[in-house]
């Protein structure tokens, strides 16, 4: 397993996007190519990450404080630079990383530079002249799903969305009941947590008060929250499983309190119903992200949104194929 | 009576009123709309987005001289769950401009375009 590439992730920024990304591409490089893996990452969701990395053969993860600025987590890259010496150098999202510190390092790096990329505001690719630093810096440009800012000024080679688990990965619907505390003919109505920690808050207020008036007919409640944050939503169960697509077999109705990438793919991977609160981010526009009619903006909405979407047949379970495996095999033969 | 803000609804799925200066009148329904909201219909006569989609929708998308790329039809970065078909035209029924103001609720995370980037190595 030793042999093939050492490769170095940057995958700094909040939520759990960066990080989850990240690893899904470093489990199909170390499937296909052996090798070395180290992830680096900030998010205040660290516990979590921490947790899907662990049972991983050849991936390691370091995690930065969610409290270091620029200086400190250039300073840190550097050193990851310098003493796990990388083949290879994946950066997900941000060119110059996300405070501006790899700008300064890319030019003396001896990696191949990969840039995995998702969308970015333009006012932040036009002012910062991204797509000639992104040229001159990068060997490979992957857009994992989502359009890039650099198609049609950069060759970027496009895949589908990157999921942390094959298809032939998952449990089975039994195996994702027994995670969610139901059976198989029970499947679950999973409100989910993630974004920010106010936000994971404001999803458990909406599982409680979903609780008071749901009648025992209906799907079970369930509230999803990323392993390690102090949130409680009284009454109802909370599951805290990461990677959570291994318990969206057994789940009836999605609804997010926000709508970031691995959420969104997720579900629409599995063809599972959802809907989902976007949330306004500095670099990510969510509601792109979204399908019609998959969006609420308040718990008024979102309630008449479950009555409409239980009265729907649920659908079957969609078989899917991992963009990841298909940039794994694009960064292998790259190097 | 002289109206002074655009009547259109902004917003597919948060439909609010758009209240920008009016810059034109429908030439089918007499709506009165700001720039944002006026299409230029066939010959160049202005329409409101609403009877832009009605018209759209009743002769066909090949059959009007409606740009795809017109502001109504598409918000930025527009693009489909299911990848990249660049053979499909935009639906004209998905989000809008406006749809995106209802992201902007006080204490959220975010930034308009002239706001610094590179300074929040919490932002995603």
């Amino acid at each position: 397993m030793a042999e093939g590439p050492r490769c170095l992730y940057y995958a700094l920024g909040g939520g759990l996007g960066h990080g989850m990304r990240s690893l899904a591409l470093a489990r199909q490089i170390v499937r296909s190519g052996g090798g070395h893996q180290l992830l680096l990452f900030n998010s205040p969701f660290a516990p979590a990450l921490l947790s899907a990395v662990a049972p991983e053969t050849g991936i390691a993860a370091q995690s930065l404080s969610p409290d270091a600025g620029p200086d400190q987590a250039g300073q840190r890259v550097k050193e990851a630079l310098n003493t796990f010496r990388p083949e290879l150098f994946v950066i997900d999202t941000f060119p110059r990383g996300l405070g501006g510190e790899l700008a300064t390092l890319l030019p003396d790096c001896s990696a191949r530079c990969v840039l995995i990329s998702r969308g970015l505001p333009r006012g932040y690719v036009e002012r910062y002249d991204l797509a000639p630093f992104v040229s001159r810096h990068y060997h490979l440009v992957i857009a994992p799903g989502e359009p890039s800012p650099f198609e049609g000024v950069l060759p970027v080679h496009r895949t589908r969305p990157f999921l942390v688990r094959d298809w032939e990965e998952l449990p089975g619907q039994d195996e994702a009941a027994r995670r969610l505390g139901t059976c198989v003919d029970r499947p679950v109505l999973l409100l989910v947590g993630s974004g920010t920690l106010p936000e994971c808050a404001e999803v458990a207020r909406w599982a409680e008060r979903l609780a008071k008036v749901w009648a025992n007919d209906l799907p079970p409640l369930r509230l999803a929250l990323p392993p390690g944050i102090a949130v409680s939503a009284g009454s109802v169960p909370t599951v805290m499983h990461c990677p959570l697509l291994e318990c969206l077999p057994a789940v009836r109705l999605l609804v997010g309190g926000g709508a970031g990438y691995n959420l969104v793919h997720e579900a629409g991977a599995l063809a599972v119903p959802a809907l989902y609160r976007p949330r306004k981010r500095k670099y990510d526009d969510q509601l792109a992200r979204l399908p019609l009619g998959a969006c609420f903006a308040d718990f008024r909405e979102l309630q008449v949104a479950i009555h409409r979407e239980l009265q729907l047949p649920r659908p079957s379970l969609s078989r899917y194929a991992n963009g990841a495996a298909e940039a794994g095999r694009l960064v292998l033969s790259s190097t | 009576v002289v109206v002074e803000e655009c009547q259109e609804q902004s917003g597919f799925l948060f439909a609010h009123a758009c209240g920008h200066p009016v810059a034109a009148v429908c030439t089918r329904c007499q709506k009165a709309v700001c720039e944002q909201h006026t299409v230029r219909g066939s010959e160049g006569m202005p329409l409101c987005t609403t009877c832009a989609r009605q018209s759209r929708d009743d002769d066909g998308p090949d059959s009007s001289d409606l740009s795809d790329d017109s502001p109504y039809f598409y918000s930025w970065y527009h693009f489909r769950r299911h990848g990249f078909d660049e053979t499909e035209g935009p639906d004209p029924h998905d989000f809008t401009e406006g749809d995106q103001g209802v992201l902007d609720a006080p204490g959220e995370e975010g930034a308009d375009e002239d706001d610094p980037f590179e300074d929040d190595m919490g932002a995603s």
